[in-house]
């Protein structure tokens, strides 16, 4: 489990990260969302152990980080701003890797480098950048991490290799509870992969979700009443209400049975249980259409 | 599978060694910088190797050797250090299984190691090539061949290096740790290794343009130098520099240390900035400044600009500075111009500082009571090349009273560079310190002075001479040149009695002692022309030490040099004064020297100093003082040759300055120049020997109407 506890962090008088607390369950998929500036990179370079916290604690699995080998020897990392040797070619890059990471399979990295179709002896900094995002994670899933940090990991990667990248990423995370953290600045690109989120604003968690609870809570209802209700539905958390003629449109978390027999008892002319996309969830558990998260994600 | 985090915490020889392979060409180009300074020309000259070769590069006095060590120690510094100027390359390399610590060691010793691989091959290979080369060395006048291209030597090389590599090598990574850029790392690294010394020279620039009496301290300069070992090597020899290794490795590994824990706290996300601490943004910038006002001021301040080199060189060094540091052309705002005024502000209290004296450097003159001995140094004033010692209070009150007479007229004095005296008083205090200042003095403020008079024509100023008396004749060799034509009279041959008896030369020197001993002032300062010059060369047994650098060493006199002996020199002009000593000269056989009667010699008088100009000598500024007749060829009407031996010597002897300095002002200079007929270079061939200066108010009758005669034709 990675635990963030009131992580800060200023640059030159600037805070880049405010009391944060982030909560990744062990063998699960976090995926970190915010926009270009909103602290997501500098929360990651806490999270690999690069920076120090000028205060908080950044744990896994209750140790600290920072300065932590034991721990970095499980730990993956694919940077946002990619960085191998001069010269080198993901043949290099491995045998020094073999070295330094214990935990190196080389069956996996052959696998790999055949299935990805890279060129090992050539020199990486002759690869596209794509290449080398691939060079990248082959090199770091062949440390086999029980940890693994992604930032902006699917940039510039065409959806063919995307989808094998998350191959191997959801397998060890079912095979061998790898717990994962992955940023982006998309939130349609985390729906399907990740297990729970977290959006970053200005160094600031706005929100931290499971998604699967978040999913089964929520519900986007349409629904027409015969008649005027008085307090209708005070039974039930809604957390939008739109009215468009007869028919009213309903955000309502509670869970699932409850919406619809409490529905039902008002006797609805129409009620149609809609599908809510990740983005619609945030952005009503964030206070509606007209909330920042619409600004800071879309 | 076992933790490799167990070596990973302090030490990770797999990053060492991957550094090793990643930066292999730095090594390779650092010893082909080697072997072709070194081992390549042995190779090609091996069956006649000169000593002063193998001397050259085992004292890293060859200049690719000293290249090589620089270059191989920054760019080592800056190759392994260069994961930290990139944000990219600091995050990956910090997030992989290293601590800070195992980052920092594995990086320092894997560039050390790359750093001194080369020195250590080319050590080995020097082994190899290793012959015996022969150089001569005198140990109890015998002559000693001594192997100096020995094993020990090249293993003593090889340490020296590992010093200086290290330390160099040290400082760099330093520099890598607070700049945030690869270039301004590797700038940084070159600066920092000669900071101290840059900023010393700079200071010496200053005093030297504002400071009335400010001399070179040696002293200053000797620490200056031994900051680092790199400079030492220019300094020091041998053993003396074997002793400070240790000093200089502890240092290193202090830095090293220093910069260790600066690592520690390192803000990696400054990578890519100039510079990683606040404190050095500022600090860069205003080096810049400094040393871009103090050199463009000191150039146009030279060339009569008064402050606007330091304003023009400051505003330039800051734009520049800033526009470094910030790593940006938008440097124009108010931040920057508050700066600038406490640049500005700082440099103004230097310069003004300098300038005005605000230490009272020119005005301080020790407490009488403070002071345990003085000394006057002057090359006019000496007597066998001795600087005249003084401890007695009233020599000293003396002494100090001419001093503060010439600081009184330090303003009159400042801008003389005319004819007059050079003169350096140094005091040496009992707190141990030492005071020193060296003055331009004209002429009449040290003839005419009573101080100067009185110390010396004191007893204390006879000790030069009394020391004659203490030399033992066995350890004494003694030479005469004459002055006036090119032959010598070498009085003793390599310390035997062979050519004079030990008892003939002690009453050589008690004569020169005696002569010494009645020399007023007045004559002492007259600048006679010496009509000979009489040099003498005294050993000390060393005391089991070899010489150091600090012993006087003239093996000219012998033409060898014995390593067990410490050597002094003394050479004394003798003009018509010495009477004594003249008589001696006379009495035993040497008159020849005193006479002008070598074959063909002649002389040419002219009313002028022409021939000097000719020969590159810039005239006195206040050369027409002394004569105001246009200069004349020696061809041409004018110029009065004498060819009567006793006419010439007679001039010389009586009526003959050694140079203008000396001659009086009130009258008009005529110019003598002994020539020499060489006869192998055929008839009309001449070479000038001496000159000299005539008074011609001073001429006998005979002379001045013949030169009357010349000059008016």
């Amino acid at each position: 489990m990675i635990q963030v506890t009131e992580l800060s962090k200023c640059f030159d008088g600037f805070s880049a990260l405010s009391g944060l607390n982030v909560h990744v369950e062990t063998g699960s998929i976090y995926g970190l969302i915010g926009v270009n500036g909103s602290g997501k990179t500098t929360l990651i370079k806490h999270l690999t152990g690069v920076y120090m916290p000028d205060a908080g604690q950044v744990t896994f699995d209750g140790e600290d980080i920072y300065e932590n080998t034991v721990l970095k020897e499980r730990l993956g990392y694919i940077p946002d701003d990619l960085y191998f040797f001069n010269s080198y070619s993901i043949r290099d890059m491995a045998s020094f890797y073999r070295k330094i990471y214990p935990a190196w399979n080389e069956q996996r990295y052959r696998d790999m480098l055949r299935e990805f179709g890279l060129p090992a002896v050539r020199k990486i900094s002759k690869f596209s950048k794509g290449m080398q995002k691939q060079a990248a994670f082959i090199l770091v899933m062949s440390t086999m991490p029980d940890y693994l940090i992604l930032d902006e990991p699917i940039d510039g990667l065409d959806p063919l290799i995307r989808k094998r990248v998350w191959r191997y990423v959801v397998s060890d995370v079912a095979e061998r509870q790898m717990t994962v953290l992955v940023s982006s600045h998309n939130l349609r690109e985390m729906e399907g992969i990740c297990d729970s989120i977290g959006i970053l604003s200005e160094g600031r968690m706005m929100i931290e979700r499971d998604l699967e609870e978040l999913k089964t809570d929520i519900h986007k209802i349409q629904v027409a009443f015969k008649e005027e209700k008085e307090r209708p539905l005070s039974n039930l958390n809604i957390l939008h209400r739109e009215k468009r003629g007869s028919v009213e449109l309903l955000i309502v978390r509670n869970a699932g049975n409850l919406v619809k027999s409490e529905l039902e008892k008002e006797d609805p002319a129409i009620l149609d249980m809609l599908p809510l996309s990740l983005e619609e969830i945030f952005i009503y558990e964030m206070g509606g259409e007209n909330s920042e998260i619409q600004s800071i994600l879309f | 599978m076992r933790s490799k985090a167990f070596y990973s915490n302090v030490f990770s020889l797999p990053l060492a060694l991957e550094n090793l392979k990643r930066f292999w060409a730095i090594g390779t180009v650092g010893l082909l910088i080697y072997l072709l300074s070194g081992a390549f020309p042995l190779v090609l000259s091996y069956d006649r190797i000169r000593p002063y070769m193998i001397e050259t590069m085992l004292s890293n006095h060859n200049p690719g050797y000293m290249a090589a060590h620089l270059f191989l120690a920054i760019s080592a510094a800056v190759a392994v250090f260069r994961y930290l100027q990139n944000t990219g390359s600091a995050g990956v390399m910090h997030a992989m299984p290293f601590s800070r610590k195992s980052l920092y060691l594995s990086s320092y010793a894997s560039g050390l190691t790359l750093a001194y691989l080369p020195a250590f091959i080319n050590g080995l290979v020097l082994l190899v090539l290793k012959t015996p080369v022969y150089q001569t060395v005198y140990v109890d006048n015998l002559p000693i061949q001594t192997d100096i291209y020995t094993a020990a030597n090249v293993l003593g090389w090889m340490a020296e290096v590992l010093v200086i590599i290290t330390f160099v090598y040290s400082i760099g990574v330093f520099a890598g740790m607070v700049t945030g850029s690869m270039v301004l790392h590797a700038l940084t690294a070159l600066g920092f290794n000669f900071l101290l010394t840059a900023l010393y020279a700079t200071f010496l620039g200053y005093s030297e343009i504002y400071f009335f009496g400010f001399t070179y301290n040696r002293l200053i300069s000797d620490i200056t130098l031994k900051l680092s070992p790199y400079t030492y090597v220019f300094q020091a020899e041998g053993d003396l520099r074997a002793s400070a290794w240790p000093m200089y490795m502890v240092a290193a590994v202090l830095i090293a240390a220093g910069t260790y824990f600066i690592y520690k706290k390192r803000p990696l996300e400054k990578a890519t900035e100039s510079t990683v601490f606040r404190f050095m943004e500022h600090f860069l910038s205003f080096l810049i400044v400094f040393f871009g006002s103090s050199l463009t001021g000191m150039v146009f301040y030279e060339n009569d600009y008064g402050y606007a080199g330091y304003v023009l060189g400051g505003i330039l060094g800051f734009l520049v500075g800033q526009m470094i540091v910030k790593k940006t052309l938008k440097i124009f705002d108010l931040e920057n111009l508050k700066t600038f005024v406490v640049f500005a502000g700082i440099m103004a209290v230097v310069i003004v500082g300098f300038n005005k004296d605000a230490l009272g450097y020119e005005r301080r003159i020790p407490q009488l009571g403070s002071v345990e001995t003085v000394t006057i140094d002057s090359y006019d004033l000496m007597q066998g090349n001795r600087p005249l010692v003084f401890q007695e209070t009233e020599n000293v009150r003396a002494l100090t009273d001419f001093h503060q007479f010439v600081i009184d007229r330090r303003e009159t004095y400042r801008a003389h560079q005319g004819f007059g005296f050079g003169m350096t008083l140094t005091y040496d205090l009992d707190s141990g310190n030492q005071i020193s200042r060296r003055y331009h003095l004209p002429y009449e403020a040290v003839m005419e002075s009573e101080s100067l008079r009185r110390l010396y024509e004191s007893d204390e100023a006879d000790k030069p001479a009394e020391l004659l008396s203490q030399l033992q004749m066995a350890d004494t060799e003694i030479v005469l040149f004459s002055g006036n034509n090119y032959e010598s009279e070498q009085l003793t041959m390599h310390y035997s009695d062979d050519v004079l008896s030990n008892s003939a030369k002690r009453l050589l020197l008690d004569a020169l002692s005696r002569d010494l001993k009645e020399m007023t002032f007045r004559q002492l300062v007259s600048g006679r022309a010496a009509i000979l010059q009489l040099q003498i060369q005294h050993r000390t047994e060393a005391g089991g030490k070899t010489a150091d650098a600090a012993s006087e060493t003239y093996p000219y006199m012998t033409g060898k040099e014995d390593s067990n002996y410490r050597y002094e020199f003394f050479g004394y002009g003798i003009t018509a004064e010495y009477e004594h000593t003249l008589r001696w000269i006379t009495e035993n056989g040497y008159e020849h020297l005193l006479t002008a009667t070598g074959t063909g010699d002649f002389a040419v008088i002219r009313r002028n100093c022409e021939a000097e100009e000719e020969e590159g000598i810039t005239r006195p500024a206040d050369y027409d003082r002394f004569t105001s007749v246009d200069v004349k060829h020696q061809s041409e009407p004018g110029s009065l040759v004498l060819e009567d031996p006793e006419a010439i010597m007679m001039l010389i002897r009586d009526h003959a300055y050694r140079d203008l300095r000396h001659f009086p002002a009130e009258e008009d200079a005529l110019c003598l120049t002994v020539y020499h007929r060489s006869e192998d270079k055929g008839y009309g061939m001449f070479e000038a020997t001496m000159r000299y200066y005539l008074n011609e108010a001073d001429l006998p009758e005979g002379i001045r109407a013949e030169a009357d005669r010349y000059l008016s034709e």
